[in-house]
């Protein structure tokens, strides 16, 4: 039997980095820094590059959801026509657009000096940043990138690593800036660091007990998200590394008695992590997520500072929204077995119909081919509103009491 | 063996069974009402006394207001305990449908009767007993009479919506309109079962199938599902008893499902 921890000793780190982070884009425009808002699937290490801060409105709603702020800036938008059925983080980011509030000392998100998204995620992103566009009289680059069918194809990979060209163009017309292939290599250097050091933590979940739960990945998700490709974020990756090892060593978890090992799938909850420590008190650890695992895909190797546009394009060409299913079936069942889980969870996330749809069929497969039981929770990551804790935690116990069934069986 | 009492605390009615050995002992059914814990004292005791019982015997306590019960030895949820009451009844089920005042859930099981997988309707209560509760209301009928009134039915009339509110509002303007109220039950029922098939369809409908729950008591609602379904359901004699004698069972043994 394992022994408890609690939070991890970096969390407090992470506080002072997401203070840190925002106090910056604040700062951007006295400092004349220019300040991007930009998607969570665009190359971000373009902007790290050429000197220009970026800010992501999708971790801004989620730090929203968490700070439960996101359902009275969604309100403020469906009150300015915007239809409930659309991405709530999108619904939050707007709201807080046009009411001008956010939870960061009351302030929205700084506006933009230039927008940059990339279709990679899905859709709603582009529309989205439309609007945004619209609002401030911006410029806005939209990185086009073709969704991925079975495979990558090289007039794909040159048609993404063109726009990047283009991209670079636009950046230095709009932000004054030049990029220099010196500092391009510096970055993806060090995006490719953190990212090493990310996918080296999630695999030490592999131990029995878990030393981490999910709780703690989308906690510490934030600086791979928002900082990757800074010092900053290897920094703090190679704390978290340090401590997650400890914690391996000693034999220590989240959960007294790890009883269950589950795997996430979509977005987190962030208005409930309640919720999510409802599954650590009854014994279920989390062994991986896919959405946390998902930033641990952009693994630039040493060859691919030969052809950096090149490489970003075949990267973020196959980030884990822009993948048919087979291949998301791929991932997960490979996470499922690497990671000796024994459930897995599907969060059905009202907004994101690109992450939700087919996870049915998921599921199933999950079902057929490991014979790991599987458990479907209607959510979402940021509207509260669509959420009904009580009802998802009798889910949970019949799904603990399905999983206790074969422990006995 | 030692007689062992289950209390399902349903949205709408309350279940205690008391079991011994292979056989039922006692069964009492009262309205949940609004304080759970008071429904749930009541019906354990009731079902003490009808048993001839001494003794406060440890319950499991299934239901949605299985939190509620402060004496609860064991709390079970309702997809555990219909599964072992389901199987108990019907060794040959392979799923369950339980639709009750509020949920319907749909549970598959492997051949040795563990939970294998297994849906519950979402949020709110489109579709289920309650929804018949307030469309018999807006006919005039009671529950008693749906199923026999459906079954007179000759036209094939459809109801699109199953939020309570619009389709007693369709409820309304198809009497309005002068249609036959036996169609309009059939039509009602047809709509439920699509939509407790859909459900079914999520999990894979594995025969045989056992319908449980107050619902099953309608036989409009059971014909129209075995219609969709392609053959004939289970139903037990007292399908509102099945979950509340599963937690008995699982009393008895002590054990997990
Ligand atoms: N005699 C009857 N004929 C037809 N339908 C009936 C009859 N008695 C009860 N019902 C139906 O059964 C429903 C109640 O079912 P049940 O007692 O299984 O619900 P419950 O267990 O309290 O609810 P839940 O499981 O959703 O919390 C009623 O809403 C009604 O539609
Ligand atoms: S729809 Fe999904 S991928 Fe798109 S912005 Fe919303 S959450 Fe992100
Ligand atoms: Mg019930």
């Amino acid at each position: 039997m394992g022994r408890v921890t609690g939070r991890l000793k970096v969390d407090g780190r992470l506080k002072h980095l997401l203070v840190a982070h925002y106090r910056d884009a604040y700062l951007a425009r006295r400092l004349r820094r220019p300040l991007a808002w930009v998607s969570s699937g665009a190359p971000v290490e373009l902007l790290h590059a050429m000197g220009i801060f970026p800010v992501y409105p999708e971790n801004y709603a989620a730090v929203c959801a968490s700070r439960r702020m996101a359902v009275e800036l969604a309100e403020a938008a469906e009150a300015a026509g915007y239809s409930p059925d659309l991405c709530s983080y999108a619904r939050t980011s707007i709201g807080s657009m046009l009411a001008q509030r956010g939870p960061l000392n009351g302030l929205p998100l700084p506006a933009p000096d230039l927008l940059f998204a990339a279709s990679n995620i899905c859709g709603v992103v582009v529309k989205w940043w439309e609007v945004a566009a619209r609002h401030f009289r911006v410029p806005l680059f939209i990185l086009d990138v073709p969704f991925l069918a079975e495979r990558l194809t090289p007039h794909q990979v040159e048609y993404v690593r063109r726009q990047l060209e283009e991209a670079v163009a636009f950046f230095g017309r709009h932000a004054g800036r030049r990029l220099s292939s010196r500092s391009l290599s510096r970055v993806l250097r060090l995006s490719a660091e953190a990212v090493r050091l990310w996918n080296e933590v999630q695999l030490m979940r592999r131990a029995v007990p878990s030393p981490i739960s999910a709780l703690d990945t989308f906690t510490n998700l934030f600086p791979m998200v928002t900082l990757r490709g800074t010092r900053a974020c290897v920094g703090y990756l190679r704390g978290l590394h340090r401590e997650v090892a400890g914690r391996v060593a000693r034999g220590e978890g989240p959960v007294r008695e790890e009883r269950y090992r589950l795997v996430w799938d979509n977005i987190a909850i962030w208005y409930a992590f309640g919720f999510m420590r409802y599954f650590t008190e009854r014994g279920a650890s989390f062994v991986g997520e896919t959405y946390t695992w998902a930033w641990g895909e952009y693994e630039f190797g040493p060859d691919d500072l030969r052809d950096p546009l090149g490489s970003l394009a075949t990267q973020y060409s196959r980030v884990i929204l822009n993948v048919d299913l087979g291949q998301r079936l791929d991932r997960l069942l490979r996470m499922v077995e690497g990671q000796r889980a024994d459930g897995v969870v599907f969060h059905s996330c009202r907004s994101c119909k690109t992450y939700s749809l087919g996870q049915l069929t998921l599921a199933r497969e999950v079902q057929s081919r490991l014979g790991v039981p599987t458990l479907v929770l209607e959510a979402d990551m940021a509207d509260a509103r669509a959420w009904a804790e009580q009802s998802a935690r009798t889910r949970v116990d019949a799904f603990l009491e399905l999983l206790e069934g074969r422990r006995k069986g | 063996m030692m007689p062992a009492i289950g209390l399902d605390i349903g949205s709408m009615t309350t279940k205690a069974v008391v079991v011994e050995g292979a056989s039922v002992r006692a069964r009492v059914m009262i309205p949940t009402g609004s304080v759970p814990r008071r429904a749930a004292g009541q019906a354990y005791r009731e079902a003490l006394r009808q048993a001839g019982l001494q003794g406060e015997p440890p319950a499991v306590v299934t239901g949605y207001g299985r939190l509620d019960v402060p004496f609860a030895a064991r709390r079970v949820t309702e997809i555990t305990c219909h599964a072992v009451g389901a199987r108990f009844l019907f060794p040959e089920a392979r799923t369950v449908v339980d639709v009750g005042g509020q949920d319907s859930k749909v549970i598959r099981l492997s051949t040795d009767g563990r939970v294998l997988d297994f849906v519950m309707n979402d949020r709110c209560a489109a579709g289920t007993g309650r929804f018949l509760e307030v469309m018999a209301a807006a006919l005039g009928l009671s529950l008693e009479e749906l199923g026999p009134a459906s079954a007179r039915a000759t036209r094939e009339l459809t109801i699109s919506s199953l939020c309570t509110v619009f389709a007693e509002s369709e409820v309304i303007s198809n009497l309005a309109a002068g249609e036959a109220r036996e169609d309009i039950v059939a039509a009602l029922h047809r709509a439920i079962a699509r939509r407790v098939h859909g459900l079914a369809s999520r999990v894979g409908l594995e025969p045989e199938v056992v319908f449980t729950g107050g619902v099953a008591l309608n036989a409009g609602v059971v014909r129209e599902l075995e219609r969709l379904v392609g053959r004939r359901l289970l139903v037990p004699a007292e399908p509102q008893f099945t979950g509340a004698l599963g937690a008995a069972l699982l009393a008895e043994t002590g054990g997990t499902p």
